[in-house]
């Protein structure tokens, strides 16, 4: 009995009502998204204007669902955990699509993603830390915005705030301005993808770079399409593998440089990597390294009934799910959060992001950054 | 005569302790300090890829405690400052409901919150406290809100981690 009950986590019970709402909200977004593209293929006009026109796709009905019943109807709080808990489904989703790839793609498109975000994490995390401290911007807020918009939003705050020591007050600040950016970012950019023909390989690593949360950031590549979310989930792999780089240099630039450090409690820098490091994009780098090996007894994504071609059955629902949490996690209140130099460093950055991301995925083209999946 | 009066740690609260220090010690009433310690921050330690989970949850609830027992400390020094014996009480979670749930169950007859000046986009963004407490209560508490200095709030460094007894 012991045993049993060591495999959940207390108060399991709390997370149920909320996973099985957005089980049922995944379930009702994918199977709309069938019903419309069916429709349109059969060319129904108003359908074809929902899905082809609109992009009314699973990712968008269950976001922009998700948005509308958060924020518009009474939502029971006893729903709310089990919600918060359907967004990380997506981290699976994202080992599983490690059979989309080989190494051939993750050499070259990812090796390119590297160097990009390298150059776009380092700069902007470099940047904004160099001015805030200029401006007088306090080291909590400084430390945290600048890994914020570098590496990946609100993933990186929380990884980062205890190390800079920043207050509720900053984390509030900042959650709220990367939470606002990272919506309007997702909301806004595939519909300018789209009306300057950006190529999906592109809209990808233009995402990548240039989104500040993850979450908006997969969600945002998958509504585009499947090209765009190959590309930009290896960028992004490339992106959050620097996160415990980026601590780091927070922990050097705020306190070991400025001589800050209390006596007594010395930081074990590789205890702090390894705590940061993401683990998880390991089990995506073994199913890359399974998918180039070409094992028959695995088969492959596109080999019906092969194990390939199941978990990648499984990764849309996991996509699902993790999208109908993230569009019910959406809360204008959080947003409202939003303020004071957190909102102007947000401003700033994003807008750079954007800009500088676009230009330089125009440069690069569409070829470089297509992943093909194929040896 | 009962006052409750709401505290959340930043200098504008202070003339609404000093407003409910006066009435106390004019109308000889008790006098109830009320901070509420708001887990908002707590939810996002299951971002997708949040790391150090453990360690950020950690630090929260540290600084949380450190507000909660600084706005206690401003009470009591106030309080103490003008002679007067009051009532100090922390309660956990949304502080809108928390402070309903406190007047429903101490039944103050006046209630005083701290306000700052703000125009309608600031108002908008704080949800405006004061004005939603005004309308949530029942007619026999009154609600005053005293409108403070805008100055920002500085946690001390000494105090994270500090243990508070309630």
């Amino acid at each position: 009995m012991k045993l049993v009950k060591s495999l959940f986590v207390p108060n399991w019970g709390t997370y149920v009502p909320g996973f099985l709402f957005c089980l049922a909200f995944a379930f009702v977004g994918m199977n709309l998204d069938r019903l419309f593209r069916s429709l349109s293929n059969e060319g129904v006009a108003w359908a074809t204007v929902v899905y082809e026109s609109a992009q009314m796709n699973y990712v968008a009905i269950l976001l922009l669902g998700g948005i509308l019943i958060r924020n518009l109807l009474p939502l029971p709080k006893s729903l709310l955990p089990g919600i918060r808990i359907a967004r990380p489904i997506l981290k699976p989703g994202i080992i599983i699509l490690g059979v989309h790839y080989v190494w051939a793609d993750v050499i070259r498109v990812g090796g390119l993603g590297l160097a990009l975000t390298g150059f776009f994490i380092f700069g902007t995390a470099i940047i904004v830390m160099y001015w805030c401290k200029r401006w007088g911007v306090s080291d909590g807020l400084g430390g945290i915005m600048g890994a914020g918009t570098g590496v990946c939003g609100v993933s990186a705050i929380i990884a980062n705030a205890p190390v800079v020591k920043a207050t509720p007050i900053e984390m509030a600040y900042a959650i709220g301005t990367i939470l606002l950016f990272g919506t309007l970012m997702l909301f806004t950019m595939p519909y300018i993808g789209l009306s300057i023909d950006l190529s999906e390989s592109q809209f990808g690593a233009w995402s990548a770079v240039a989104i500040l949360n993850t979450a908006q950031l997969v969600a945002a590549a998958e509504w585009y399409g499947t090209e765009s979310r190959d590309t930009a989930v290896l960028i992004n792999v490339a992106r959050i593998m620097f996160l415990p780089v980026v601590v780091l240099f927070s922990l050097w630039f705020y306190i070991l440089r400025t001589g800050k450090q209390e006596a007594g409690h010395e930081i074990n820098k590789w205890q702090l990597v390894k705590d940061k490091f993401p683990i998880f994009i390991l089990g995506f780098f073994l199913l890359v390294l399974l998918h180039s090996m070409n094992i028959e007894a695995l088969g492959g994504p596109s080999e019906v009934g092969s194990p390939f071609w199941a978990m990648n059955a499984v990764y849309t629902w996991c996509f699902a799910i993790g999208f109908a949490g993230i569009g019910l996690s959406i809360n204008i209140e959080d947003m409202k959060k939003a303020g004071g130099r957190a909102f102007t460093i947000g401003t700033i950055a994003s807008l750079v992001k954007m800009i500088l991301g676009l230009g330089v995925v125009l440069l690069i083209g569409s070829q470089a950054l297509r992943v093909t999946g194929s040896l | 005569m009962k006052i409750l009066v709401c505290l959340d740690g930043e200098p504008h609260t202070s003339g609404a302790i000093e407003h409910a220090i006066n009435l106390g010690l004019a109308e000889k009433a008790e006098v109830i300090g009320l901070h509420v310690v708001d887990p908002w921050l707590r939810q996002f330690y299951s971002e997708i890829y949040a790391q150090g989970r453990k360690e950020y949850l950690e630090w929260v609830d540290a600084c949380l405690k450190a507000e909660a027992l600084e706005a206690g400390e401003a009470f009591d020094a106030l309080c103490n400052a003008q002679g007067l014996e009051a009532d100090f009480r922390i309660r956990h979670g949304e502080p809108l409901a928390e402070i309903l749930e406190e007047i429903g169950e101490l039944s103050p007859d006046l209630v005083i919150t701290g306000g700052k000046p703000l125009n309608a986009w600031g108002r908008f963004r704080s949800g405006n406290l004061p004005a939603k407490l005004e309308r949530s209560v029942g007619a026999k508490t009154s609600v005053v809100s005293v409108n403070g200095s805008d100055q920002p709030a500085a946690i001390s460094p000494e105090l994270i981690g500090a243990e508070i007894s309630v």
